[in-house]
């Protein structure tokens, strides 16, 4: 018994669990659909279900959603054996990632250190999904960044993957407290989910 | 003389003295980086350009700007930005800019140096033009921010032109841009007077048609293939050599190219869900046939929020790939021109509906919006929709001319044939050829058509397809059908026939020797051990109950008189033995 309280208190007073407890009291669920086309990952969540964290493959999860979004397969089959290669499985740092992305010849910015806030910001803002640090030695996905109103939208890989919001001083903290690191794929932004609208109609109907 | 009087304006505005300069240099101190510095040549060519913007409302054609920066001698790369929203003052045009990602983007990042004009327009409304440099010497791209060299795990080298000029995003226009040509189609433009462009119509493809100076502004392309289609692995070669494919797409160079370009493969897992139904996905896409081509309007935003150029999901053309590029340059610059004709009724109408607030693109949410104030750049305000669009999945959108010009609407070739067969057919290019051929003057579109979709009043016989057919409504003017042909070998076709329906016959009795052996066999055996044990069992019930009746009423044997000269010396013998009882026989 005071072998346990012992062990409670000191990850109390461990500096990670009151950043993580101040992130998990800022992030409120999003209400944005999946499909937004202001955002760069219009994946449903029916199809993000396949990513779900199995076994500390957080990274590959967070990469392998940006690969789906984005069209890129040898991304998009990271978790499995695929003709791209073998399933990658387990923690990565980002020379893990840098070997993979090499040896299945895909482009990505693999980016470390002060510039991260930069570069997640232009991803967000063109509508490019990325894969960033997120809360405690976690890693998640940036949904988008909602400028109206200031939020961060992030795509957690632990199960349910629901869409969480934060403002910035909230993902701020929930960055910080991975370490800063993100991966951006270079190739172009998917398209909105198309959708058929009869827009030559409007043409025929001879608006005056 | 109005150039020469907005030229005049911009100038007086100039000497006002109301810099931006401050308020750039305010906010980039707030974001930790460097200030920017006024140049004498980027102030040449704003001051050239500012009018030119004004006059346009805030529209600006690339290539001004560089004959302007060519005549200033200004050789770094330039980011222009031009806030229309009719700031009164500096401060405010540089925070209207700096709501807009593109404006933010530039604003915030690596330049150097700026010049700045602002010009009244013809609709009286202050345009400010502001230019930023990336100085002369240290030429970066403003679309990415540059990848840090001194990472501590990979040196990553952001792809940059060595040379050419540079604008935002990263496109390198060539020494003559071919591409924008071939974009552009007809379009006359008159340099120097009060009328530029024949029409509103040909002014906005012409901006649309030159390279988009930022990310955000590019148009999406997008491919539908199949892995086991000959035709689309002929479509993915002749992308990467075609001159008016590449005008729309360089594949492999995303920063040079027009579009937004991807390429689906129809059987991959992790993509099929964009054409299956589902929750999030109500209405997918329907594939007539592959390769389809779907092009859609860029996710560029107003500050409002709204879209420049209607709903980015809206699709503008869904083309199946006929086998010629210049039909489909067509088809884009025509599904184009009239998707933006339509937004720019659209917004008449708007301005005539001005009492309507709320503001909507095609496709957009139901939820009323701020009216939109004009945004960064363009100032097409997505207008209000009298009626809510209904979203039908199987509808497919029409070819734009077709229904513009509404001549001999319903007359139309059909290529006919079944569905399964579109893409592996070998003679594909030959139906293509028959259909070509029976094209009247003057031509009218084409369209595949799967026989289990035909219209009612057209019959096919299913041995004759693929067939190419003339149809006006349901009336068949010309029927070419285009049979797969039978694969022959010369002289020894008809060997090969009979040697084929050989094959074929003893392969169906093969197939119902097999049944035979495996179904009617064991079910024969069945049947005939249930029968004999049926049989079997009657018998023995018919048998069992004889046996007793016999047993039961069989007379008791009498024992045999014995003579008595032979028992009397025996019971005289045994005493023993005359007590025992006499034995049955």
């Amino acid at each position: 018994m005071i072998r346990v309280s012992v062990l409670l208190l000191s990850l109390l007073l461990s500096p990670t669990v009151p950043q993580l407890l101040t992130v998990a009291a800022a992030q409120v669920p999003s209400q944005v659909t999946w499909t937004d086309p202001a955002h760069g990952l219009n994946v449903p969540q029916e199809v993000l279900q396949r990513y779900r964290n199995p076994d500390g493959s957080c990274v590959q999860c967070s990469n392998g959603m940006c690969g789906t979004a984005m069209n890129v397969p040898e991304f998009a089959s990271l978790l499995d054996d695929s003709e791209y290669g073998k399933a990658v499985r387990g923690g990565s740092g980002p020379s893990r990632v840098a070997a993979y992305a090499k040896s299945r010849n895909v482009r990505i910015w693999n980016i470390t250190g002060s510039t991260t806030w930069e570069w997640m910001r232009w991803a967000a803002l063109s509508n490019r999904p990325c894969a960033i640090g997120a809360g405690g030695n976690h890693f998640q996905t940036l949904k988008g960044y909602d400028a109206k109103r200031g939020r961060w939208l992030v795509c957690n890989n632990n199960g349910d993957q629901k869409i969480q919001e934060y403002d910035e001083a909230a993902f701020r903290r929930l960055h910080l407290a991975s370490g800063q690191w993100c991966v951006i794929l270079d190739y172009p932004p998917e398209p909105a989910t198309p959708v058929v609208r009869p827009w030559w109609e409007q043409l025929q109907e001879g608006v005056p | 003389m109005k150039t020469a009087t907005l030229f005049f304006a911009a100038c007086v505005l100039c000497a006002t003295g109301d810099d931006p300069a401050g308020e750039i240099n305010r906010q980039r101190q707030e974001a930790g980086l460097a200030p920017v510095v006024a140049s004498e040549k980027l102030q040449q060519v704003a001051s050239a350009c500012a009018p030119l913007a004004a006059d346009a409302k805030g529209l600006l054609k690339l290539s001004d700007v560089r004959l302007a920066a060519n005549a200033a001698e200004y050789s770094a790369p330039i980011y222009p930005l031009v806030a229309t929203r009719n700031s009164p003052t500096a401060t405010a045009a540089v925070e209207s800019l700096l709501s807009v990602p593109p404006g933010r983007a530039a604003l915030l990042g690596k330049v150097q140096d700026y010049g700045w004009a602002a010009a009244r327009g013809p609709d009286g409304k202050r345009y400010w033009t502001i230019f930023l440099g990336a100085g002369e010497t240290t030429p970066v791209s403003a679309s990415a921010p540059p990848a840090t060299a001194s990472a501590p795990t990979v040196a990553i080298t952001q792809p940059t032109a060595a040379a050419g000029e540079e604008l935002i995003g990263g496109g390198v226009i060539e020494e003559v841009g071919r591409d924008e040509v071939i974009r552009r189609g007809n379009i006359q433009e008159h340099i120097g007077g009060d009328e530029r462009f024949a029409s509103e119509e040909d002014e906005r493809l012409a901006q649309i048609a030159a390279l988009p100076p930022s990310d955000n502004e590019k148009w999406f392309v997008s491919v539908w293939a199949s892995k086991n289609c000959s035709a689309c692995t002929r479509l993915k070669e002749l992308w990467k050599t075609d001159p008016t494919l590449r005008a729309y797409a360089k594949p492999e160079n995303p920063k040079d190219s027009f579009s937004h370009f991807t390429w689906y493969y129809k059987e991959d897992k992790h993509q099929s869900w964009r054409l299956e139904k589902s929750p999030s996905n109500p209405n997918p896409i329907q594939l007539r046939a592959v390769p389809t081509i779907i092009v859609q309007p860029p996710r560029w935003q107003n500050t409002d929020g709204s879209y420049v150029y209607g709903d980015p999901s809206t699709v503008v053309l869904n083309y199946v790939w006929e086998g010629s590029p210049e039909k489909l340059n067509k088809a884009i610059n025509g599904a184009i021109r009239a998707y933006v004709s339509t937004l720019q009724k659209k917004e008449a109408q708007d301005v005539r509906n001005a009492a309507i607030p709320p503001a909507r693109g095609f496709g957009a949410s139901e939820t009323p919006t701020t009216p939109a104030a004009g945004g960064f750049g363009q100032q097409i305000v997505p207008p209000p929709l009298k009626l809510p669009l209904d979203d039908e999945p199987d509808r497919e959108p029409r070819h734009p001319a077709r229904d513009r010009n509404n001549i001999e609407a319903s007359r139309e070739i059909l290529i006919v044939n079944d569905s399964e067969l579109v893409c592996s057919s070998d003679h594909e290019e030959k139906v293509l050829q028959v259909a070509q051929e029976m094209q009247p003057d003057p031509p009218v579109p084409v369209r595949r058509v799967d026989v289990k979709k035909l219209p009612r009043g057209i019959k096919v016989k299913a041995g004759e397809l693929p067939v190419v057919m003339l149809v006006d409504g349901n009336d068949v003017e010309k029927r070419t059908p285009v049979p797969v042909p039978d694969k022959s070998w010369g002289p020894f076709a008809s060997m090969w026939f009979l040697a084929g329906k050989a094959i074929d016959m003893f392969g169906t009795l093969l197939i119902w020797g097999v049944a035979i052996l495996c179904f009617f066999v064991p079910v024969i055996i069945l049947v005939i051990a249930v029968l004999a044990t049926i049989l079997w069992l009657v018998r023995r019930s018919k048998q069992a109950p004889a046996v007793q009746t016999v047993y039961q009423t069989a007379p008791v044997p009498q024992p045999a008189a014995a003579p008595a000269a032979v028992v009397a010396p025996a019971a005289a013998a045994s005493p023993a033995s005359a007590a025992a009882p006499p034995a049955v026989a």
